[in-house]
């Protein structure tokens, strides 16, 4: 395995396997643990944030510190990136301080693979643009097959601004190379081009697919989306692709409801739905500290591999 | 060793005219009609040929003024020398822009200082704002014959209209386009299709370039005079249009550069912006569509669209860094 974690792409059907089940032993060992494992006692892993995101940061954090690793936060706006310097050069401050892996979040798609170009360390990608945001993927399975068993065979449904979403790229690859199967429900204006590439169904009748669906995985709806003509308005939006009561009561009893958060109640999903889908969403958030444990656990030489 | 070429079409700074060349031990020791030949020379039957001191590339930036810091026209002069070319068209996307005959008079002086022949070219509109007609005229008076805004396209029809019917009464002008059109290629950073898509890089489809294209071609067949010239064409979909407008019988000439007929988009997949370039580079089926294009002639010329960015520019994500990042 590579020494950065930078897209589902670079991984196997194997590779995913171990972080997950890496993912459930430290999981249990934390638990059991008062919290922590000694794993990466004297490793420091460093929280590159150009892009903000408290939720993502503060998951690798804990994920770091549960394993005795040492935390290093740098955020865009209170760094040099307002002053100027290049991409090159932050990055390479930051490994000269001495870290270990640098955990990068930022708003243009390959950051994190230009970095991984320039500095010695691991670097693993916490979301990059449009392109991917592998943790995401990778918890989500935990959450799946902690729910379901196994993710073979799964029937999986994902609705919403596709085009735009570093999840629905990492979670397609991870999907699928994991033996579900998808289907995008979307407006054409919110799929990504050349999307007949993909390994993928489409469809545009969400009430058509919800029946023989296991899990339905709402994007989230942004504003600016209406603003720029991909959708009339969010209330059509809202009427054509949001979960509502109506809808989720299509689905069949073990079904489940994901959301990567935040969730905009209202529009991708209705208030009521969304009390009902907290318990799993909830449950996505806790795995997203699993698997960071698992990534970093792997990446800094918690195992040999 | 003595060469003698007969008949070639001789391009040079007195223009196009057809001529023998002779050649003693590398050196050009003669150009005129009927040159014979003696004993121990070797003739080459140049007719249909172009005859040339060297490359001519129509389409370089040369940066100066303002982009010193990038390059300068004799620093690109140098380079293109060592390329071996004689003779360089300099794009007018300057700082600031040259679309006045007192920036083009500065070009000109620089590029004297160097080893090749520097053309300055002259932007279409003032400012290249695509607004307002830059003074034409003068610029035509004071030697220019290659008028572009590129960089940016001009975008609206009416003021193209214009500068093709005012420049079709100037002989030997050549109105010449960067085709994209701006509202489809807003925001975008590659070629629009499946790599683009599987990079979450926001695309510039391929739909800018032959929108712009088909209604340059439909207005110089309403107002015609001037030579309409496509730059940097980089789509099959262009190579068509252009094409049929060529067999309709209109003055449309067209370039390609040599990443276009060469690399795909496919080389985008490591996020390197060496590879981010306007247009962008496309698929295979429209690379292998430059190259035919070029075969058969509906292609006139290859041009570099060399077009330099400092180095530390690079050092960004690839939507962050300048198009045109090559080395």
């Amino acid at each position: 395995m590579s020494r950065h974690l930078l897209t589902i792409d670079d991984l196997t059907r194997g590779d995913i396997e171990d972080y997950l089940d890496t993912a459930e032993s430290l999981s249990e060992l934390t638990s059991r643990q008062i919290g922590k494992v000694p794993t990466l006692r004297g490793r420091t892993v460093a929280t590159l944030f150009f892009e903000n995101s408290t939720r993502t940061r503060l998951s690798f954090e804990t994920a770091a510190q549960r394993l005795s690793a040492d935390v290093m936060t740098f955020t865009a706006s209170s760094s040099s990136v307002a002053k100027g310097e290049s991409l090159r050069d932050t990055a390479l401050t930051i490994q000269a301080m001495g870290v270990d892996a640098l955990v990068v979040r930022h708003s243009s798609a390959g950051a994190p693979a230009r970095i991984a170009d320039w500095v010695d360390v691991s670097v693993i990608n916490g979301g990059d643009g449009w392109h991917q945001h592998p943790t995401q993927a990778l918890g989500d399975l935990f959450t799946l097959r902690r729910r379901f068993g196994q993710i073979d065979g799964l029937r999986t449904v994902i609705v919403g601004d596709i085009a735009h979403s570093r999840v629905a790229r990492s979670n397609v690859a991870a999907f699928t190379k994991m033996g579900a199967t998808v289907t995008l429900v979307a407006p054409h204006t919110l799929l990504p081009p050349a999307v007949e590439t993909w390994p993928v169904n489409v469809s545009e009748d969400l009430d058509a697919v919800l029946p023989d669906t296991d899990v339905v995985y709402l994007l989230r709806m942004q504003l600016e989306r209406q603003n720029s003509a991909f959708v009339p308005s969010l209330s059509e939006y809202a009427n054509r692709f949001g979960l509502s009561e109506r809808r989720a009561a299509m689905l069949h009893d073990d079904a489940v409801i994901m959301h990567p958060g935040p969730m905009n109640r209202g529009v991708e999903i209705a208030d009521v739905v969304a009390n009902m889908a907290e318990p799993v969403v909830t449950q996505q958030v806790t795995s997203g500290v699993a698997v960071r444990m698992a990534v970093l656990h792997h990446l800094l030489g918690g195992t040999s591999r | 060793m003595r060469l003698l070429l007969k008949g070639g079409t001789v391009v040079d700074q007195s223009g196009a005219r057809t001529v023998d060349v002779a050649v003693h031990d590398g050196t050009i020791v003669e150009i005129g009609e009927r040159i014979t030949a003696d004993g121990d020379t070797t003739v080459l039957d140049a007719v249909d040929c172009i005859v040339s001191p060297g490359f001519v590339d129509v389409h370089a930036h040369l940066r100066q003024p303002g982009g010193e810091a990038a390059e300068t026209i004799l620093t690109g002069s140098q380079a293109a020398a060592l390329g071996g070319y004689t003779a360089v068209v300099a794009m007018p996307n300057t700082q600031p822009a040259t679309d006045n005959t007192a920036i083009v008079d500065r070009v000109r002086t620089l590029g004297a200082a160097g080893p090749i022949d520097v053309f300055p070219s002259a932007a279409i509109t003032r400012g290249r704002q695509g607004q307002e007609l830059a003074p034409l005229g003068a610029l035509y008076n004071g030697g220019v014959r290659f008028f572009t805004d590129d960089g940016d396209c001009v975008a609206s029809a009416v003021i193209m209209r214009r500068a093709l019917e005012y420049l079709g009464g100037l002989k030997g002008a050549v109105l010449a386009q960067h085709a994209e059109d701006p509202t489809l290629v807003a925001g975008g950073h590659m070629h629009e299709g499946e790599w683009s898509s599987r990079l979450g890089i926001p695309g510039r489809p391929a739909a800018a370039e032959h929108i712009i294209i088909a209604r340059d071609i439909e207005l110089l067949r309403e107002f015609p005079g001037v030579t309409l010239h496509f730059q940097h064409v980089s789509t099959a979909r262009s190579v068509e249009l252009i094409r049929q407008a060529k067999a309709d019988g209109l003055a449309v000439t067209a370039e390609a550069t040599p990443h276009h007929f060469t690399l795909t988009d496919e080389c985008c997949a490591g996020f390197d912006p060496v590879f981010k370039v306007n247009p962008p580079l496309r698929t295979d089926t429209d690379r292998e569509a430059v190259r035919l294009g070029l075969a058969d002639g509906t292609i006139d010329v290859i041009a570099t669209d060399h077009a330099p960015h400092p180095t530390q520019s690079k050092d960004e994500p690839f939507d962050a860094a300048p198009r045109d990042a090559r080395p």
